[in-house]
């Protein structure tokens, strides 16, 4: 691959814990690529019933992530914002991090990823969750422009 | 203050130092914010004896109580005069016995109100449980805090094997009284109940229940106030600010009648 050539790279993976809570199913596409530096940008969709009165939150981490690395291991750094809306009309969002350990062998589709996710809640009380997650995810096309 | 001066006048890794300064006024903004949005009263008490009616109890916006919660049609919330502990007047609930399908509620809460970490919250009143039957798993109090997204943490007294316990409506364990001086509920007489709690999101609350003027519960290094929950629970904020009486979960054991009389909620100085 030359220098700079950006290579829109889909995948999808489930996300078990991680940014997108107890799990999550994302899609992620990526942007920018140069040597060992990739960008991605990822949203995910999460569903998680709360009780009778405060209905169901529908949950999507959107976040942008940042892999270094020319081989099969990278290391990974995500920032976003885990958004919430519930089925009772109640929005909320806070703050997704990312720092982990992504494995894909070249030639292959699937891959894998380790990460430390804390939750930062900060509208009204600053609050960090220490939470982690692991995924396993496959990529879906090459696309070079 | 030195280093802090010393910092401030170097003129090397400005960006960071920009940004820095943004993230401390940011949070020192935020925490003024929720002060300034979530103010309310820390003080209420109440005789019943100025209304007639249970719609009186609601009138005005929170100025007496908030709402009621009667999740049965032949549930019923009444000022009523057959059993008072001072006055002429009290608060009868009436509730019919809780399903796996349906809990039966019989509560009246009041919201609004502010009892922030690191204060004391005292809640006294006055009970009357009708009947000596078997209640296990009835709640007689709950103190929460209203959040944007989750089902209201909080604490409750909880009544099990016909004594009072302390639950928690986040993850923490109950609080029982000590195994070997455990003592029963009374019933068919009024009984006084005295709940204190300091508030901490860490490990730094304490929780004292008096029941008749006996201290049956006196915890230390509790956590007493919810913090966020991945998103399940967001938007808490180191605070208490509803309190509900009555049977705000009713047992399903058998249906129940109870008196609630001179209540009061307030920040111990």
């Amino acid at each position: 691959m030359a220098q700079g050539e950006v290579v829109k790279q889909k995948s999808l993976f489930f996300e078990m814990g991680g940014s997108g809570g107890f799990g999550s199913f994302n899609f992620e596409k990526s942007f920018y690529q140069k040597e060992k530096n990739t960008l991605k940008w990822r949203v995910g969709l999460s569903i998680l019933p709360i009780d009778k009165n405060n209905g169901v939150n529908i949950i999507s981490p959107i976040m942008v992530h940042y892999l270094y690395g020319q081989s099969a291991h990278k290391l990974e750094l995500g920032l976003g914002q885990g958004i919430t809306v519930t089925t009772k009309g109640s929005f909320y969002f806070l703050t997704t991090a990312a720092l982990g350990y992504r494995y894909q062998k070249t030639s292959k589709r699937l891959f894998y990823r380790a990460t430390y996710t804390p939750l930062i809640s900060y509208l009204l009380d600053f609050q960090v969750q220490q939470w982690a997650g692991l995924s396993i995810g496959y990529q879906l096309k090459h696309k070079a422009q | 203050m030195g280093w802090f001066k010393y910092w401030l006048s170097t003129k090397t890794q400005g960006t960071m130092k920009r940004l820095i300064i943004i993230l401390l006024v940011a949070f020192t903004f935020n925490a003024c914010l929720k002060e300034e949005l979530y103010d309310g009263p820390n003080f209420y008490e109440d005789g019943f004896e100025n209304y007639s009616m249970l719609d009186h109890l609601l009138e005005g916006d929170d100025i007496f109580w908030s709402f009621t919660q009667l999740t049965r049609t032949t549930n019923s919330i009444v000022v009523d005069s057959t059993h008072t502990h001072s006055g002429e007047k009290s608060l009868k609930f009436t509730a019919e016995i809780s399903t796996p399908s349906q809990l039966s509620k019989c509560s009246i809460a009041k919201q609004n109100m502010a009892f922030w970490e690191g204060e004391t919250i005292r809640f006294s009143g006055w009970y009357f449980l009708q009947d000596t039957n078997t209640l296990d798993w009835i709640f007689l109090a709950d103190i929460e805090e209203q959040t944007p997204i989750g089902a209201g943490p909080g604490m409750r007294l909880a009544l099990v094997d016909n004594q009072l316990r302390v639950e928690h409506k986040f993850y923490e364990s109950d609080i029982l009284q000590p195994t070997d001086q455990a003592i029963d509920f009374p019933r068919d007489q009024w009984v006084e109940l005295i709940w204190e709690i300091k508030l901490s999101q860490k490990n730094e609350g304490t929780v004292k229940l008096w029941q008749d003027g006996l201290l049956i519960i006196n915890t230390e290094n509790n956590r007493t106030l919810p913090k966020d929950l991945l998103y399940a629970q967001q938007g808490t904020k180191g605070m208490y600010t509803s309190i509900e009486i009555g049977i705000t979960a009713n047992s399903f054991d058998a249906a129940t009648v109870l008196w609630v009389d001179d209540v009061k909620f307030e920040k111990l100085e």
